[in-house]
Protein backbone atom coordinates (compact mmCIF):
# COMPACT_ATOMS: atom_id res chain seq x y z
CA UNK A 1 0.00 0.00 0.00
CA UNK A 2 2.75 2.31 1.03
CA UNK A 3 4.80 1.66 -2.09
CA UNK A 4 1.81 2.30 -4.40
CA UNK A 5 1.30 5.64 -2.73
CA UNK A 6 4.95 6.54 -3.07
CA UNK A 7 4.93 5.67 -6.75
CA UNK A 8 1.91 7.83 -7.32
CA UNK A 9 3.58 10.84 -5.78
CA UNK A 10 6.69 10.38 -7.91
CA UNK A 11 4.60 10.19 -11.07
CA UNK A 12 2.66 13.28 -10.05
CA UNK A 13 5.85 15.20 -9.47
CA UNK A 14 7.15 14.40 -12.91
CA UNK A 15 3.99 15.66 -14.58
CA UNK A 16 4.11 18.87 -16.52
CA UNK A 17 0.57 20.13 -16.83
CA UNK A 18 1.61 22.74 -19.37
CA UNK A 19 3.33 20.29 -21.69
CA UNK A 20 0.41 20.05 -24.12
CA UNK A 21 0.09 23.85 -24.12
CA UNK A 22 3.82 24.22 -24.73
CA UNK A 23 3.69 21.96 -27.78
CA UNK A 24 0.48 23.60 -29.03
CA UNK A 25 2.19 26.98 -28.97
CA UNK A 26 5.03 25.96 -31.26
CA UNK A 27 4.64 26.51 -35.01
CA UNK A 28 4.85 22.72 -35.50
CA UNK A 29 2.23 21.83 -32.92
CA UNK A 30 -0.47 24.32 -33.81
CA UNK A 31 -3.07 21.62 -34.48
CA UNK A 32 -2.21 19.19 -31.71
CA UNK A 33 -5.28 20.17 -29.66
CA UNK A 34 -7.52 18.73 -32.37
CA UNK A 35 -6.05 15.22 -31.98
CA UNK A 36 -8.95 12.72 -31.96
CA UNK A 37 -6.88 9.83 -30.63
CA UNK A 38 -8.18 7.87 -33.61
CA UNK A 39 -4.93 5.92 -34.07
CA UNK A 40 -4.56 6.46 -37.82
CA UNK A 41 -0.98 7.59 -37.24
CA UNK A 42 -0.09 4.41 -35.37
CA UNK A 43 -1.74 2.24 -38.00
CA UNK A 44 0.04 3.95 -40.84
CA UNK A 45 3.50 4.24 -39.26
CA UNK A 46 5.88 1.71 -40.88
CA UNK A 47 7.88 1.57 -37.63
CA UNK A 48 5.06 1.13 -35.10
CA UNK A 49 6.28 -2.38 -34.34
CA UNK A 50 9.54 -1.25 -32.76
CA UNK A 51 8.41 1.98 -31.11
CA UNK A 52 8.20 2.23 -27.34
CA UNK A 53 5.03 4.26 -27.78
CA UNK A 54 3.24 4.45 -31.11
CA UNK A 55 2.39 7.99 -32.24
CA UNK A 56 -1.16 7.82 -30.87
CA UNK A 57 0.13 6.65 -27.50
CA UNK A 58 2.77 9.40 -27.53
CA UNK A 59 0.10 12.03 -28.11
CA UNK A 60 -1.95 10.63 -25.25
CA UNK A 61 1.13 10.92 -23.03
CA UNK A 62 1.64 14.52 -24.12
CA UNK A 63 -1.94 15.27 -23.13
CA UNK A 64 -1.41 13.59 -19.78
CA UNK A 65 1.59 15.86 -19.17
CA UNK A 66 4.06 12.97 -19.07
CA UNK A 67 6.86 15.14 -20.32
CA UNK A 68 9.83 13.05 -19.23
CA UNK A 69 8.28 9.80 -20.51
CA UNK A 70 7.70 11.41 -23.90
CA UNK A 71 11.09 13.07 -24.21
CA UNK A 72 13.03 10.00 -23.10
CA UNK A 73 11.15 7.54 -25.34
CA UNK A 74 12.79 5.92 -28.35
CA UNK A 75 9.78 6.82 -30.52
CA UNK A 76 10.95 10.31 -31.37
CA UNK A 77 14.39 9.12 -32.49
CA UNK A 78 13.32 6.04 -34.43
CA UNK A 79 10.88 8.08 -36.55
CA UNK A 80 12.37 7.96 -40.05
CA UNK A 81 10.56 11.15 -41.15
CA UNK A 82 8.58 9.49 -43.92
CA UNK A 83 5.64 11.89 -43.37
CA UNK A 84 3.02 9.16 -43.96
CA UNK A 85 1.22 10.10 -40.72
CA UNK A 86 0.91 13.74 -41.81
CA UNK A 87 -0.75 12.68 -45.06
CA UNK A 88 -3.20 10.39 -43.27
CA UNK A 89 -4.00 12.36 -40.10
CA UNK A 90 -7.67 13.41 -40.25
CA UNK A 91 -6.91 16.36 -37.95
CA UNK A 92 -4.01 17.52 -40.16
CA UNK A 93 -1.53 17.46 -37.31
CA UNK A 94 2.04 17.86 -38.51
CA UNK A 95 3.19 14.78 -36.63
CA UNK A 96 6.63 14.47 -38.25
CA UNK A 97 7.42 18.11 -37.54
CA UNK A 98 6.30 17.64 -33.93
CA UNK A 99 8.68 14.65 -33.73
CA UNK A 100 11.53 16.94 -34.84
CA UNK A 101 10.49 19.42 -32.19
CA UNK A 102 10.39 16.72 -29.49
CA UNK A 103 13.84 15.53 -30.51
CA UNK A 104 15.20 19.04 -30.06
CA UNK A 105 13.38 19.43 -26.74
CA UNK A 106 14.76 16.12 -25.50
CA UNK A 107 18.28 17.35 -26.27
CA UNK A 108 17.70 20.70 -24.56
CA UNK A 109 16.26 19.10 -21.43
CA UNK A 110 18.93 16.36 -21.44
CA UNK A 111 16.18 13.75 -21.31
CA UNK A 112 17.12 12.06 -24.59
CA UNK A 113 17.36 8.31 -24.18
CA UNK A 114 20.80 6.74 -24.22
CA UNK A 115 19.43 3.48 -25.54
CA UNK A 116 19.06 4.81 -29.07
CA UNK A 117 22.27 6.04 -30.64
CA UNK A 118 20.65 7.64 -33.67
CA UNK A 119 21.26 11.07 -32.23
CA UNK A 120 24.98 10.32 -32.14
CA UNK A 121 24.82 9.73 -35.86
CA UNK A 122 22.99 13.03 -36.28
CA UNK A 123 25.64 14.80 -34.20
CA UNK A 124 28.42 13.38 -36.35
CA UNK A 125 26.48 14.46 -39.42
CA UNK A 126 26.10 17.99 -38.06
CA UNK A 127 29.80 18.15 -37.24
CA UNK A 128 30.73 17.02 -40.73
CA UNK A 129 28.51 19.65 -42.33
CA UNK A 130 29.75 22.48 -40.13
CA UNK A 131 33.35 21.44 -40.82
CA UNK A 132 33.23 20.99 -44.59
CA UNK A 133 29.94 22.52 -45.73
CA UNK A 134 28.86 19.13 -47.06
CA UNK A 135 28.47 15.74 -45.48
CA UNK A 136 31.36 13.37 -46.03
CA UNK A 137 29.65 10.01 -46.17
CA UNK A 138 32.67 7.75 -45.84
CA UNK A 139 34.10 9.61 -42.84
CA UNK A 140 30.69 9.83 -41.24
CA UNK A 141 29.77 6.17 -41.63
CA UNK A 142 33.24 4.95 -40.63
CA UNK A 143 33.30 7.08 -37.52
CA UNK A 144 29.78 6.12 -36.49
CA UNK A 145 30.12 2.39 -37.12
CA UNK A 146 33.58 2.16 -35.55
CA UNK A 147 32.35 3.85 -32.40
CA UNK A 148 28.94 2.26 -32.12
CA UNK A 149 28.72 -0.94 -34.19
CA UNK A 150 32.24 -2.26 -34.89
CA UNK A 151 30.89 -5.68 -35.89
CA UNK A 152 28.62 -4.19 -38.52
CA UNK A 153 31.60 -2.18 -39.74
CA UNK A 154 33.47 -5.41 -40.39
CA UNK A 155 30.51 -6.85 -42.28
CA UNK A 156 30.20 -3.73 -44.43
CA UNK A 157 33.89 -3.57 -45.26
CA UNK A 158 33.83 -5.50 -48.58
CA UNK A 159 30.91 -3.42 -49.89
CA UNK A 160 32.63 -0.23 -48.70
CA UNK A 161 35.87 -1.05 -50.48
CA UNK A 162 33.97 -1.88 -53.66
CA UNK A 163 32.15 1.44 -53.46
CA UNK A 164 35.37 3.36 -52.89
CA UNK A 165 37.00 1.69 -55.91
CA UNK A 166 34.01 2.56 -58.09
CA UNK A 167 33.98 6.16 -56.93
CA UNK A 168 30.73 5.86 -54.99
CA UNK A 169 32.41 6.81 -51.73
CA UNK A 170 35.02 9.54 -51.68
CA UNK A 171 38.04 9.06 -49.44
CA UNK A 172 38.61 12.79 -48.94
CA UNK A 173 35.85 15.21 -47.96
CA UNK A 174 34.86 17.95 -50.35
CA UNK A 175 35.16 21.37 -48.80
CA UNK A 176 33.00 24.16 -50.12
CA UNK A 177 34.87 27.19 -51.48
CA UNK A 178 33.57 29.87 -49.15
CA UNK A 179 33.99 27.88 -45.97
CA UNK A 180 34.85 30.86 -43.79
CA UNK A 181 31.59 32.69 -44.27
CA UNK A 182 29.68 29.40 -44.19
CA UNK A 183 31.10 28.64 -40.76
CA UNK A 184 30.35 32.16 -39.55
CA UNK A 185 26.72 31.58 -40.56
CA UNK A 186 26.65 28.11 -38.99
CA UNK A 187 28.09 29.28 -35.67
CA UNK A 188 25.63 32.16 -35.51
CA UNK A 189 22.79 29.64 -36.06
CA UNK A 190 24.22 27.19 -33.55
CA UNK A 191 24.34 29.86 -30.86
CA UNK A 192 20.74 30.97 -31.18
CA UNK A 193 18.15 28.79 -29.49
CA UNK A 194 14.67 28.54 -30.88
CA UNK A 195 12.25 29.98 -28.41
CA UNK A 196 10.21 27.65 -26.24
CA UNK A 197 6.79 29.11 -25.55
CA UNK B 1 15.54 25.55 -71.57
CA UNK B 2 17.82 26.07 -68.62
CA UNK B 3 17.79 24.98 -65.01
CA UNK B 4 19.93 25.41 -61.95
CA UNK B 5 21.05 22.07 -60.56
CA UNK B 6 21.32 21.37 -56.84
CA UNK B 7 22.90 17.91 -56.58
CA UNK B 8 22.95 17.31 -52.85
CA UNK B 9 25.81 15.47 -51.17
CA UNK B 10 24.76 11.94 -52.09
CA UNK B 11 24.63 12.70 -55.83
CA UNK B 12 28.37 13.15 -55.63
CA UNK B 13 28.98 9.88 -53.84
CA UNK B 14 26.55 7.01 -53.22
CA UNK B 15 24.12 8.16 -55.93
CA UNK B 16 26.77 9.03 -58.50
CA UNK B 17 24.96 6.99 -61.15
CA UNK B 18 21.87 9.14 -60.64
CA UNK B 19 23.82 12.29 -61.40
CA UNK B 20 25.50 10.78 -64.47
CA UNK B 21 22.19 9.69 -65.93
CA UNK B 22 20.51 12.96 -65.06
CA UNK B 23 23.18 14.94 -66.92
CA UNK B 24 22.90 12.52 -69.85
CA UNK B 25 19.13 12.81 -70.21
CA UNK B 26 19.35 16.58 -69.82
CA UNK B 27 21.62 16.66 -72.89
CA UNK B 28 19.09 14.57 -74.85
CA UNK B 29 16.27 16.87 -73.80
CA UNK B 30 18.22 20.03 -74.62
CA UNK B 31 18.11 21.24 -71.04
CA UNK B 32 21.07 23.36 -70.14
CA UNK B 33 22.14 22.34 -66.64
CA UNK B 34 24.07 24.79 -64.52
CA UNK B 35 25.32 23.41 -61.22
CA UNK B 36 24.71 25.80 -58.35
CA UNK B 37 28.02 27.47 -57.55
CA UNK B 38 29.50 26.52 -54.16
CA UNK B 39 26.37 24.75 -52.86
CA UNK B 40 26.39 23.14 -49.42
CA UNK B 41 24.55 20.32 -47.63
CA UNK B 42 20.78 20.85 -47.27
CA UNK B 43 20.79 19.63 -43.66
CA UNK B 44 18.39 16.74 -44.35
CA UNK B 45 16.58 14.97 -41.51
CA UNK B 46 19.68 14.92 -39.31
CA UNK B 47 20.23 18.60 -38.59
CA UNK B 48 16.59 19.57 -38.17
CA UNK B 49 16.46 16.93 -35.43
CA UNK B 50 19.12 18.84 -33.50
CA UNK B 51 18.87 22.52 -34.35
CA UNK B 52 16.17 24.21 -36.38
CA UNK B 53 18.12 27.42 -36.92
CA UNK B 54 21.12 25.59 -38.30
CA UNK B 55 18.97 23.32 -40.48
CA UNK B 56 17.08 26.25 -42.00
CA UNK B 57 20.21 28.37 -42.43
CA UNK B 58 22.25 25.77 -44.30
CA UNK B 59 19.30 25.07 -46.59
CA UNK B 60 18.60 28.78 -47.04
CA UNK B 61 22.21 29.48 -48.00
CA UNK B 62 21.70 27.41 -51.15
CA UNK B 63 18.51 29.28 -51.98
CA UNK B 64 20.24 32.60 -51.37
CA UNK B 65 23.02 31.59 -53.77
CA UNK B 66 20.43 30.49 -56.34
CA UNK B 67 18.28 33.60 -56.10
CA UNK B 68 20.39 35.89 -58.26
CA UNK B 69 20.45 33.34 -61.10
CA UNK B 70 16.69 33.59 -61.47
CA UNK B 71 16.27 30.02 -62.70
CA UNK B 72 14.22 27.07 -61.43
CA UNK B 73 16.26 25.06 -58.94
CA UNK B 74 16.11 21.32 -59.65
CA UNK B 75 17.26 18.56 -57.32
CA UNK B 76 17.05 14.81 -57.86
CA UNK B 77 17.11 14.13 -54.10
CA UNK B 78 13.70 14.06 -52.34
CA UNK B 79 15.27 14.84 -48.98
CA UNK B 80 17.07 17.91 -50.34
CA UNK B 81 13.83 18.91 -52.02
CA UNK B 82 11.94 18.82 -48.72
CA UNK B 83 14.67 20.69 -46.84
CA UNK B 84 14.80 23.49 -49.40
CA UNK B 85 11.04 23.61 -49.79
CA UNK B 86 10.59 23.86 -46.02
CA UNK B 87 12.62 27.08 -46.00
CA UNK B 88 10.42 28.51 -48.75
CA UNK B 89 7.34 27.69 -46.65
CA UNK B 90 8.89 29.44 -43.64
CA UNK B 91 9.54 32.51 -45.76
CA UNK B 92 5.88 32.49 -46.78
CA UNK B 93 4.33 31.81 -43.40
CA UNK B 94 6.71 32.67 -40.58
CA UNK B 95 8.31 36.09 -41.16
CA UNK B 96 9.81 36.07 -37.68
CA UNK B 97 11.83 32.92 -38.21
CA UNK B 98 12.61 34.06 -41.75
CA UNK B 99 14.16 37.23 -40.34
CA UNK B 100 16.27 35.18 -37.94
CA UNK B 101 17.44 32.94 -40.79
CA UNK B 102 18.40 36.04 -42.72
CA UNK B 103 20.35 37.27 -39.71
CA UNK B 104 22.42 34.07 -39.79
CA UNK B 105 22.80 34.30 -43.57
CA UNK B 106 23.92 37.90 -43.13
CA UNK B 107 26.85 36.73 -41.01
CA UNK B 108 28.04 34.96 -44.14
CA UNK B 109 27.27 37.96 -46.34
CA UNK B 110 24.09 36.59 -47.91
CA UNK B 111 20.39 37.37 -47.90
CA UNK B 112 17.37 35.40 -49.10
CA UNK B 113 14.10 36.94 -50.23
CA UNK B 114 12.10 33.73 -50.68
CA UNK B 115 11.68 33.78 -54.45
CA UNK B 116 13.46 30.62 -55.67
CA UNK B 117 11.15 27.97 -57.13
CA UNK B 118 12.39 24.51 -56.09
CA UNK B 119 11.53 21.41 -58.10
CA UNK B 120 12.21 17.78 -57.56
CA UNK B 121 13.48 16.25 -60.81
CA UNK B 122 10.30 14.19 -61.26
CA UNK B 123 8.08 17.23 -60.81
CA UNK B 124 10.32 19.24 -63.14
CA UNK B 125 10.10 16.60 -65.86
CA UNK B 126 6.31 16.38 -65.54
CA UNK B 127 5.53 20.09 -65.31
CA UNK B 128 8.29 21.97 -67.10
CA UNK B 129 9.70 19.49 -69.62
CA UNK B 130 6.43 17.63 -70.41
CA UNK B 131 5.85 14.01 -71.36
CA UNK B 132 5.53 14.94 -75.05
CA UNK B 133 9.08 16.17 -75.18
CA UNK B 134 10.35 13.07 -73.38
CA UNK B 135 8.35 10.87 -75.75
CA UNK B 136 9.88 12.59 -78.75
CA UNK B 137 13.38 11.56 -77.66
CA UNK B 138 12.66 7.88 -77.10
CA UNK B 139 14.58 5.61 -79.44
CA UNK B 140 14.21 2.33 -77.59
CA UNK B 141 10.86 2.18 -75.81
CA UNK B 142 10.43 -0.22 -72.91
CA UNK B 143 8.07 -2.40 -74.99
CA UNK B 144 5.59 -3.57 -72.40
CA UNK B 145 8.19 -4.17 -69.75
CA UNK B 146 6.41 -4.28 -66.43
CA UNK B 147 7.89 -1.52 -64.33
CA UNK B 148 7.15 -1.02 -60.64
CA UNK B 149 7.01 2.68 -59.73
CA UNK B 150 8.45 2.86 -56.22
CA UNK B 151 7.91 6.47 -55.18
CA UNK B 152 9.53 6.20 -51.79
CA UNK B 153 8.24 8.40 -49.07
CA UNK B 154 9.37 11.97 -49.07
CA UNK B 155 8.38 13.24 -52.49
CA UNK B 156 4.83 12.01 -52.26
CA UNK B 157 4.22 13.62 -48.91
CA UNK B 158 2.69 16.90 -47.77
CA UNK B 159 5.14 19.05 -49.68
CA UNK B 160 4.88 17.12 -52.94
CA UNK B 161 4.68 19.36 -55.95
CA UNK B 162 1.24 18.75 -57.36
CA UNK B 163 1.04 14.96 -57.37
CA UNK B 164 -1.73 13.10 -55.54
CA UNK B 165 -0.64 12.49 -51.94
CA UNK B 166 -2.54 9.26 -51.42
CA UNK B 167 -2.19 7.79 -54.87
CA UNK B 168 0.78 9.35 -56.65
CA UNK B 169 0.62 9.13 -60.44
CA UNK B 170 3.64 10.97 -61.90
CA UNK B 171 5.93 7.93 -62.15
CA UNK B 172 3.14 5.77 -63.54
CA UNK B 173 2.49 8.32 -66.27
CA UNK B 174 6.18 8.56 -67.03
CA UNK B 175 6.56 4.78 -67.31
CA UNK B 176 3.61 4.70 -69.71
CA UNK B 177 5.18 7.43 -71.80
CA UNK B 178 8.41 5.43 -71.98
CA UNK B 179 6.47 2.48 -73.38
CA UNK B 180 6.43 0.38 -70.24
CA UNK B 181 3.56 -0.98 -68.25
CA UNK B 182 3.30 0.47 -64.74
CA UNK B 183 2.67 -2.21 -62.13
CA UNK B 184 0.36 -1.38 -59.28
CA UNK B 185 1.48 -2.48 -55.83
CA UNK B 186 0.39 -1.56 -52.34
CA UNK B 187 3.65 -0.30 -50.85
CA UNK B 188 4.60 2.08 -53.64
CA UNK B 189 5.02 5.02 -51.30
CA UNK B 190 6.06 3.12 -48.17
CA UNK B 191 9.23 4.27 -46.41
CA UNK B 192 12.41 2.26 -47.15
CA UNK B 193 13.88 3.13 -43.77
CA UNK B 194 16.09 5.98 -44.95
CA UNK B 195 19.05 6.59 -42.68
CA UNK B 196 17.99 3.68 -40.47
CA UNK B 197 19.99 1.58 -42.98
CA UNK B 198 23.03 2.85 -41.09
CA UNK B 199 21.73 3.22 -37.54
CA UNK B 200 19.31 0.26 -37.39
CA UNK B 201 20.31 -1.91 -40.28
CA UNK B 202 18.08 -4.91 -39.55
CA UNK B 203 15.02 -2.73 -39.22
CA UNK B 204 15.64 -0.91 -42.50
CA UNK B 205 16.50 -4.11 -44.35
CA UNK B 206 13.24 -5.65 -43.18
CA UNK B 207 11.32 -2.60 -44.41
CA UNK B 208 13.02 -2.91 -47.80
CA UNK B 209 12.30 -6.62 -48.02
CA UNK B 210 8.62 -5.97 -47.43
CA UNK B 211 8.61 -3.58 -50.37
CA UNK B 212 10.63 -5.93 -52.59
CA UNK B 213 8.33 -8.85 -51.73
CA UNK B 214 5.32 -6.76 -52.65
CA UNK B 215 6.90 -5.79 -55.97
CA UNK B 216 7.84 -9.38 -56.81
CA UNK B 217 4.33 -10.48 -55.95
CA UNK B 218 2.96 -7.88 -58.36
CA UNK B 219 5.22 -9.34 -61.05
CA UNK B 220 7.51 -6.55 -62.16
CA UNK B 221 10.55 -6.78 -64.46
CA UNK B 222 12.10 -3.52 -63.33
CA UNK B 223 11.84 -1.22 -60.34
CA UNK B 224 12.22 2.53 -60.70
CA UNK B 225 12.53 5.07 -57.91
CA UNK B 226 12.97 8.86 -57.93
CA UNK B 227 15.17 8.71 -54.80
CA UNK B 228 18.87 7.84 -54.69
CA UNK B 229 18.73 6.67 -51.09
CA UNK B 230 15.75 4.38 -51.79
CA UNK B 231 17.68 2.90 -54.69
CA UNK B 232 20.72 2.29 -52.52
CA UNK B 233 18.69 0.82 -49.65
CA UNK B 234 16.64 -1.48 -51.87
CA UNK B 235 19.75 -2.61 -53.70
CA UNK B 236 21.65 -3.42 -50.57
CA UNK B 237 18.65 -5.21 -49.03
CA UNK B 238 18.15 -7.16 -52.26
CA UNK B 239 21.84 -8.05 -52.23
CA UNK B 240 21.58 -9.40 -48.72
CA UNK B 241 18.76 -11.77 -49.55
CA UNK B 242 20.26 -12.80 -52.86
CA UNK B 243 23.39 -14.02 -51.19
CA UNK B 244 21.38 -16.05 -48.69
CA UNK B 245 18.67 -17.97 -50.49
CA UNK B 246 17.16 -16.85 -53.73
CA UNK B 247 19.63 -15.68 -56.36
CA UNK B 248 18.53 -13.16 -58.97
CA UNK B 249 14.99 -13.08 -57.78
CA UNK B 250 14.73 -9.34 -57.41
CA UNK B 251 14.20 -7.23 -60.51
CA UNK B 252 16.89 -4.62 -61.23
CA UNK B 253 16.41 -1.35 -59.34
CA UNK B 254 16.93 1.79 -61.39
CA UNK B 255 16.61 5.41 -60.52
CA UNK B 256 14.38 7.74 -62.47
CA UNK B 257 17.13 9.14 -64.68
CA UNK B 258 18.55 5.71 -65.48
CA UNK B 259 15.16 4.47 -66.66
CA UNK B 260 14.73 7.43 -68.99
CA UNK B 261 18.29 7.10 -70.25
CA UNK B 262 17.60 3.45 -71.07
CA UNK B 263 15.00 4.49 -73.60
CA UNK B 264 17.16 7.27 -75.07
CA UNK B 265 20.47 5.56 -75.59
CA UNK B 266 21.22 1.96 -76.54
CA UNK B 267 24.90 1.98 -75.70
CA UNK B 268 24.15 2.93 -72.15
CA UNK B 269 21.32 0.46 -72.01
CA UNK B 270 23.64 -2.46 -72.57
CA UNK B 271 26.21 -1.20 -70.15
CA UNK B 272 23.67 -0.56 -67.42
CA UNK B 273 21.91 -3.84 -67.56
CA UNK B 274 25.11 -5.77 -67.73
CA UNK B 275 26.34 -3.98 -64.66
CA UNK B 276 23.12 -3.96 -62.71
CA UNK B 277 21.85 -7.38 -63.61
CA UNK B 278 24.08 -9.77 -65.57
CA UNK B 279 21.30 -12.26 -66.23
CA UNK B 280 18.89 -9.74 -67.64
CA UNK B 281 21.50 -8.68 -70.14
CA UNK B 282 21.40 -12.11 -71.78
CA UNK B 283 17.66 -11.90 -72.00
CA UNK B 284 17.55 -9.31 -74.74
CA UNK B 285 13.89 -8.57 -74.32
CA UNK B 286 14.40 -5.28 -72.58
CA UNK B 287 13.67 -3.18 -75.63
CA UNK B 288 13.18 -5.88 -78.21
CA UNK B 289 13.79 -4.43 -81.62
CA UNK B 290 13.50 -0.86 -80.48
CA UNK B 291 12.91 1.37 -83.45
CA UNK B 292 14.15 4.87 -84.03
CA UNK B 293 11.33 7.34 -83.76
Amino acid sequence: MNSTLEKKIVVDESLDNHFLRTIANTPEGERILSCLQCGTCSATCPLSGILEYTPRHLFALIRAGQKSTVLSSNTIWICSSCYQCIVDCPAQIKITDIMYRLKRMSMDTRLATRKVDIRRFYHLFEKSVVKYGRSHELGLITRYLLLRHPLQMLKQLPLGIKMILNGYLKIFPHKIRDLTSFRRMAHSALKSKEETP
Amino acid sequence: MKCLYYPGCSQKSTSLSYERSFLAIARFLNIEVEELEDWNCCGTTAIISLNKHLACSVAARNLALAESRNLPLVTPCPSCYISLHRVNLIFQKDPELAAQINRHLGRGGLVYMGTVKVYHLLEYLMKMVSLEKIRSRICYPLRNRRVAPYYGCQITRPYSGGDDLNNPRYLDQLIEALGGEPVDFALKSQCCGGALMITRQNVAAEMCHKILDDIRFAGADLIVTPCGLCQYNLQSAAGRRRSRSAPDKNPPILNLAQLIELTFDLRNQDAYLKKIHPRLHKDKNISQGGSHV
